[in-house]
């Protein structure tokens, strides 16, 4: 019995997450997120051309090589909460839980086992990117951007 | 600190005044409301499902609901009932789905009201405080078993009256339903515990 | 007393002890209650119930509630979908606190995000606004402004990356 507790617990929070996705909700706003995950290091010279705009933003955080891993478009609504694997057995997690002042306020975690790298809150205009890099992984670093439009 | 957690008499602004802040997307406002109104709240949640994780959980996605909804609220009622409504909301959704998802669990594993459970922090175990004895133990443990075979709505109309005191005119507006079924629904869900809790209380 | 007499008076007992009886009804019941012994046991177990209710949850909200916060913070269970190793991660890291880790980095995060706040205020358009930073290793947040993207930027807490950046 005292192995089944974490499922049952499981099943508990899976559905409330559930509940969030499909319960009778007030706001079923919908929202549009596409995650770009990129892998940036200083072996070789490739630049895959859709993420010019992003190497241009990096600043003093500029890497020789730039290859886009994958691009992930949710649509999803407010009070929904996504995971998706990270390379590198890290996990992302996305809640948008709500929108204000013309903004999507969104929650995002990275976790890597049983360290959470990240836990931050913000808000983000329509249309527009955040970056959160440095996580490494292989020869360099991933780079997460994050778009949103509502 | 605890009156302004009990959602008391407010020591600071009223509600409504971060409730305007909060729809002008003012988050820290909202997050006030959220500490003042986190225990009444959570009392509730806690009476419904008798189960302090998922109590937990859903007192939260109560806020995030109250949150998202906000724009909607137009204070005619205080903020404490409207939110009270939502808290009740969305803890019918979850047990009415609980219901449905696990046909073959019984409610008390859907809960996790888990007699091994090791660390869900279950109603029946809140009774245990040290002056309290075996008697009160059990007594806990056949509360949360016997609320467990109310219906939602049953227990809901219970814990609104006995835990929030509401009118039965209160009741009906919170669970948009008639008095009459308020009345019958606190019969039969009294009626039920009396039934089952009777040995407790052998005299 | 009349048996037949209990059965029509009690679905109206909850409602009497409720204080919502009024009227002729409510004299009929109380006339039944002074008299019978059976419908006052079921008053009295109605009250005890109501009691014992009372003081469980009373107990139990006495628990830490910080949990409840705002904005609001994922539970340590990511969502569904979940793959298997998911399921394992989250199985793992539910039983571990994070919290002393969090709090060798909270000085850190504390000056970069007050580096931060003295910015002065991104124009709402395509911008992005941060509201909260917590990190497990040394963090930077580099606001966006006049077409730049916000970033936030991670430094491995153990040891410096070993890619070090090129000049522009
Ligand atoms: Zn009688």
């Amino acid at each position: 019995m005292r192995r089944t507790a974490p499922s049952i617990r499981a099943l508990a929070v899976l559905l409330v997450a559930q509940l969030a996705v499909t319960g009778l909700g007030w706001s079923q706003t919908p929202v549009n997120l596409t995650v770009q995950v990129i892998h940036a290091s200083n072996t070789g010279t490739t630049v895959d051309p859709a993420l010019a705009k992003i190497r241009s933003q990096l600043g003093s955080m500029k890497y020789s090589s730039y290859k886009l891993l994958e691009t992930r478009p949710f649509s999803t609504t407010v009070g929904a909460k996504h995971a998706m694997p990270l390379p590198g057995g890290k996990t992302l997690d996305l809640y948008p839980y709500g929108l204000s002042g013309g903004g999507l306020e969104l929650m995002v975690t990275i976790t890597d086992g049983a360290k959470r790298l990240l836990d931050t809150t913000f808000r983000l205009a329509n249309g527009a990117t955040i970056l959160v890099g440095g996580p490494a992984y292989a020869d360099g670093v991933l780079i997460v951007a994050i778009s949103g439009s509502f | 600190m605890r009156s302004r957690e009990d959602g008391g008499e407010p020591t600071e602004a009223p509600d409504d005044v971060w409730v305007a802040k909060a729809q002008k997307g003012d988050s820290n406002a909202f997050g006030e409301l959220v500490t003042r109104h986190r225990r009444r709240a959570y009392q509730v949640a806690l009476g419904m499902l008798g189960h302090h994780d998922t109590a937990l959980d859903l007192t939260q996605e109560a806020f995030v609901r109250a949150y998202q909804s906000l724009a909607h609220f137009r204070g005619e009622a205080k903020f404490s009932t409207w939110l009270r409504r939502i808290v009740t909301n969305v803890c019918l959704d979850y047990l009415r789905k609980a219901e449905h998802r696990t046909p073959t669990a019984s409610y008390d594993e859907a809960l996790g009201v888990d007699d091994d459970d090791p660390d869900g922090v279950r109603l029946a175990s809140t009774l245990e405080s040290p002056d309290s004895g075996v008697w009160r133990k059990e007594l806990g443990t056949a509360i949360v078993a016997a609320m467990n075979t109310l219906t939602p709505e049953q227990r809901a109309a219970l814990v609104l009256r006995e835990i929030e005191g509401l009118s039965y005119e209160e009741i009906a507006k919170t669970l948009d339903c008639a008095t009459g079924t308020v009345m019958s629904r606190l019969h039969y869900a009294r009626k039920r515990l009396q039934v089952l809790l009777r040995e407790h209380y052998e005299r | 007393m009349n048996p037949r007499a209990c059965e029509t008076i009690e679905p109206a007992l909850s409602a009497l002890a409720d204080r919502e009886l009024f009227g002729a009804e409510r004299e009929t019941v109380v006339g039944h209650v002074a008299v019978c012994e059976t419908c006052r046991r079921t008053l009295e177990d109605y009250r005890l119930v109501g009691a014992a209710l009372r003081e469980g949850i009373q107990i139990g909200s006495e628990r830490d509630l910080s949990a409840i916060t705002w904005p609001p913070r994922l539970a340590h269970a990511p969502s569904p979908p979940l793959t298997r190793w998911q399921r394992l991660i989250y199985d793992v890291t539910r039983w571990v606190d994070p919290w002393p880790v969090l709090a060798g980095a909270a000085a850190l995060i504390a000056l970069v995000v007050g580096v931060w706040l003295v910015q002065p205020a991104p124009s709402p358009v395509n911008m992005v606004e941060i509201e909260r930073v917590d990190a497990e290793g040394p963090v930077m947040v580099i606001p966006g402004s006049g077409g730049k993207m916000t970033i936030i930027w991670l430094f491995d807490a153990d040891d410096q990356p070993d890619v070090t950046p090129t000049p522009i």
